[in-house]
């Protein structure tokens, strides 16, 4: 972007050197000119420099060390106990449908405001007597869009890894419900007073005192794994290749959107369970970056320096029509 | 044709008695071989973590003969893991006048509290869940079903919720 940016404002310079002859007898007024768009051009080209710079230095690995959570989905088996876990442990209303109840499983559910997780049922291919089930929540993504889109940083990425929401900053725009790309943030529609947006925390308090999350404390079918990313994606590519029949040869989270600190394997195509497979493996703040990174320095370099090359060439225009009489006058 | 008849009962009979006495035989030899021999672990209650169901009634000599090896559950030296003795042995020089084979380390010494800096070794209870559920699912509503949970195996604890009541 800012390559392209380069072009059109060296090309100036190029075009009054290009005016510039030594049979041109204003070579004074000239060469102000060209000192002037000079000064112009480096004065963008240096804003530019900065705005690039500025870019550079938000690019953001992810923390070393953060903790993460493997999804198996071969080994979930519906039982539904990290949901009834998740509203425990954050004080959530206790759901319409009891947690033993597998009529929820009919409909494709997302999470809510009521619900920070929830698991659906899908078919296997392979085996139609054990179905698949697939736990939705927040993947805790390591440069969330949610945390980029919110104008008033209401959200944080913590060491840790969890995506933390502040409800006492937010003030209700929801740009983070359309950034999600899982469509995960919930908005508190029900609560005429002081809506929030609801979301899994990754159970960022426990975390922090050492614990594992609870949906993964309660899971007993081993689907829910933690630990710290790096260890869990090991774990992954190792069930992958020790068992290659059994799971698709993908990790998901890995790269996706950058890659996001929840992870999960399947024994069928992600899509086929769900899962948006259309993502681009680089966060989606860079799809953005470049173009709001351009837009302070369009609004304030671009008008000084057209606004001076404009300027500089309707006075050479009028000299030279000046210059032209003057000869016509001679001759 | 009298007589015929109840030959061919007869030898009916004793061909089913042969085969369950073959089949039982020896099903119980092979793991009875693998372990310990003579004193196979019989009815177990599992009840060390039980919080939201109850403890679990667990028929070793049954689930023994079903699944024809100890290897079906536990580690065995032939499942390619290379562990030390000492990681299922209790050994010691008590140990050594006996048999390794009658000290085996609870699957808890291991499979205890879930550690998060060691992700790959699962916690008491996955471990316990996972052994069953290599069979059990897709046995009646395991797996189909929330309500599986407490139909085969454990029922379920009254417990009270942390959750906020209907509204």
């Amino acid at each position: 972007m800012a390559k392209e940016l380069k072009g059109p404002m060296e090309e100036p310079i190029d075009r009054t050197e290009k005016g510039k002859g030594p049979e041109d007898g204003t070579g004074k007024g000239i060469n102000r000119r060209v000192f002037l768009g000079a000064l112009a051009a480096l004065g963008s080209t240096a804003a530019l420099g900065s705005a690039k710079k500025a870019l550079a230095s938000t690019e953001f690995e992810g923390y070393p060390n953060s903790f993460g959570l493997l999804t198996d989905l071969t080994a979930c088996v519906g039982c539904r106990s990290c949901e009834k876990a998740c509203n425990e442990e954050n004080k959530l209303p206790e759901p319409d449908k009891p947690f033993d109840d597998s009529s929820v499983f009919d409909e494709k559910r997302m999470p809510t405001q009521k619900a920070y997780t929830v698991v659906n049922r899908y078919e296997n291919p392979k085996d139609k007597d054990k179905p698949i089930y697939r736990k939705i929540q927040c993947n805790h993504c390591k440069e969330p869009a949610c945390l980029t889109s919110c104008p008033i940083h209401a959200y944080s990425k913590t060491p840790e890894g969890a995506v933390k929401y502040n409800p006492d900053l937010c003030f209700g725009c929801r740009y983070c419900m359309t950034a999600c790309p899982f469509y995960i943030p919930a908005y508190d529609y029900w609560s005429a007073l002081e809506p929030r947006i609801q979301k899994c925390t990754m159970c960022h308090p426990r975390l922090v005192e050492g614990k594992q999350t609870a949906c993964a404390e309660a899971c007993p079918a081993g689907a829910i794994t933690f630990g710290k990313r790096e260890d869990l994606i090991k774990i992954a590519r190792k069930r992958i290749e020790e068992n290659p029949d059994k799971y698709v040869d993908h990790i998901y989270g890995e790269n996706e959107v950058g890659g996001t600190n929840w992870l999960y394997i399947s024994g069928v195509p992600f899509d086929q369970v769900g899962f948006p497979t259309n993502l681009p493996s680089k966060p989606l703040i860079e799809e953005t970056k470049g173009f709001l990174g351009a837009v302070p320095v369009v609004l304030t370099a671009w008008p000084a320096l057209f606004g001076t090359i404009y300027a500089a060439l309707r006075h050479r225009e009028e000299i030279d029509k000046e210059d032209g009489k003057h000869e016509e006058v001679k001759k | 044709m009298k007589k015929q008849g109840v030959w061919s009962v007869l030898v009916l009979g004793c061909c089913i008695a042969a085969a369950v006495l073959f089949l039982g035989v020896d099903g119980m030899k092979t793991p009875a071989d693998a372990s310990s021999g003579s004193n196979l672990p019989g009815v177990r209650t599992l009840g060390s973590i039980s919080k939201m169901y109850t403890a679990v009634k667990f028929d070793h000599p049954k689930h023994v003969m079903i699944a024809g090896s100890c290897a079906a559950c536990h580690h065995q030296h032939q499942d390619g893991k290379k562990l030390n003795c000492k990681e299922c042995h209790d050994i010691g020089p008590a140990t050594f006048k006996n048999s390794v084979k009658s000290n085996f380390l609870a699957c808890s010494t291991c499979h205890g509290e879930y550690d998060p800096s060691n992700p790959s070794v699962p916690g008491l209870k996955v471990a316990y869940h996972k052994s069953c559920f290599q069979c059990h699912r897709g046995m009646g509503n395991i797996g189909a079903s929330p309500k599986g949970c407490a139909e085969l195996c454990h029922a379920k604890k009254a417990v009270k919720l942390g959750m906020k009541s209907k509204p």
